[in-house]
């Protein structure tokens, strides 16, 4: 079978065909190309040369009804929901404001109303339905927080406040390194506590601990 | 250890013996200076093993009445015993105090409350101290203070 003849099947689905490429052999386009320049050869050849013309003109024409059916025998791209204009917009799905991309100044407030009615749906409102025991209020949750943060307060005032006194311990502990008190450590340890804070008393319970130990 | 017990138990036994009035004086001494029977038991049986084996009796316990002198003198020390150790504390600091040293002068100010001034004495140089000689009844003080030698 070749390619440039009509067939009569209308099933069979020649691809040139479908995509509308010219399957003449460059030879034979190249040949009429020459004859279209050798006009003056001929009355005879031209005659001959209209007859091939309209065959061929006649074999276009039918591939050109063909395609058109191969074309429409294809999904079209508006029922496969391809069309752009047919995506599905989230704003409107969610209910929310689509921003106006022109306004500049309104962008955001769109946006963030936009991100608002996210924020909306994602707020906790806390459980529906609380089990709520004899002696125990409703808010115990809030005063059971409230003391967790006070712990944590005073948790971390003592640590400021030990943290002066284990830098003193620490360099109590080297002043006995040689074994023996002098003068100049006696100043050094008193410039410290100023420094850091500490009264004598809590000089005297560190100085225990260090011995002691 | 108490220094101050220690030295007690010194003067009561200072002719070989022990008299049953210096026994009855080492309780008051005990009772004033504050001691449990556990601590007064680890000065006393130090004391039994290292000294008493090495003492030669040479009467019988006339070591009582010195010890009661002693007492008797550190007890009319009374309001001026501050004094006295703010000042053996400095002068202990400025002739170099040692660990051991401190340990025992603060137990022994302790025993007759007065630390805290002791510890003035010897860690606050902005204290203004003045120096004095103490008095012969802080001797042993002194002595574990490194202010007075043993020989003296």
């Amino acid at each position: 079978m070749f390619i440039d003849e009509p067939t009569e099947d209308e099933d069979d689905i020649d691809p040139f065909e479908a995509l509308n490429v010219s399957t003449t052999a460059p030879a034979a386009r190249g040949a009429s190309l020459l004859d279209a320049l050798a006009e003056d050869d001929g009355v005879e050849d031209e005659s001959s040369e209209e007859e091939g013309g309209v065959i061929a003109t006649l074999e276009m024409g039918g591939m050109m009804e063909m395609n058109e059916e191969i074309v429409e025998s294809v999904i079209p791209l508006d029922e496969a929901g391809v069309n752009e204009e047919e995506d599905v917009d989230p704003f409107e799905e969610l209910g929310a404001t689509r921003p106006n991309v022109n306004v500049v100044e309104s962008t955001s407030t769109n946006v963030n109303d936009a991100l608002a009615a996210f924020m909306d749906e994602d707020e906790y409102q806390g459980p529906e339905n609380t089990i709520v025991f004899e002696g125990e209020s409703a808010t115990g949750d809030e005063s059971i927080e409230q003391e967790e943060v006070e712990e944590e307060i005073q948790v971390e005032t003592e640590k400021a406040r030990a943290q002066p006194e284990e830098l003193y311990q620490f360099l109590l502990e080297g002043v006995w390194v040689d074994d023996v008190l002098d003068p100049a450590e006696v100043a050094l340890m008193a410039r410290k506590r100023r420094d850091l804070g500490i009264s004598f008393e809590t000089h005297l319970k560190i100085l225990k601990q260090i011995l002691h130990d | 250890m108490s220094i101050l017990f220690q030295h007690a138990l010194d003067l009561a036994w200072n002719d070989g013996r022990l008299s049953k009035r210096g026994a009855i004086l080492l309780e008051n001494f005990q009772e004033i200076l504050e001691l449990s029977d556990s601590q007064r038991s680890v000065v006393e049986e130090k004391h039994h093993l290292q000294v008493v084996p090495h003492l030669i009796p040479r009467g019988f316990g006339s070591g009582a009445s010195t010890l009661d002198q002693w007492m008797t003198s550190l007890m009319d020390l009374d309001d001026e015993l501050p004094r006295y150790l703010v000042s053996m504390g400095r002068q202990s600091l400025e002739t170099g105090i040692s660990k051991q040293a401190w340990i025992e002068g603060f137990a022994a100010a302790e025993r007759m409350k007065c630390e805290f001034e002791f510890a003035r004495g010897v860690w606050e140089p902005e204290f203004e101290v003045e120096i004095l000689l103490w008095p012969e009844a802080l001797d042993p003080v002194a002595k574990s203070l490194g202010l007075l030698l043993e020989e003296e």
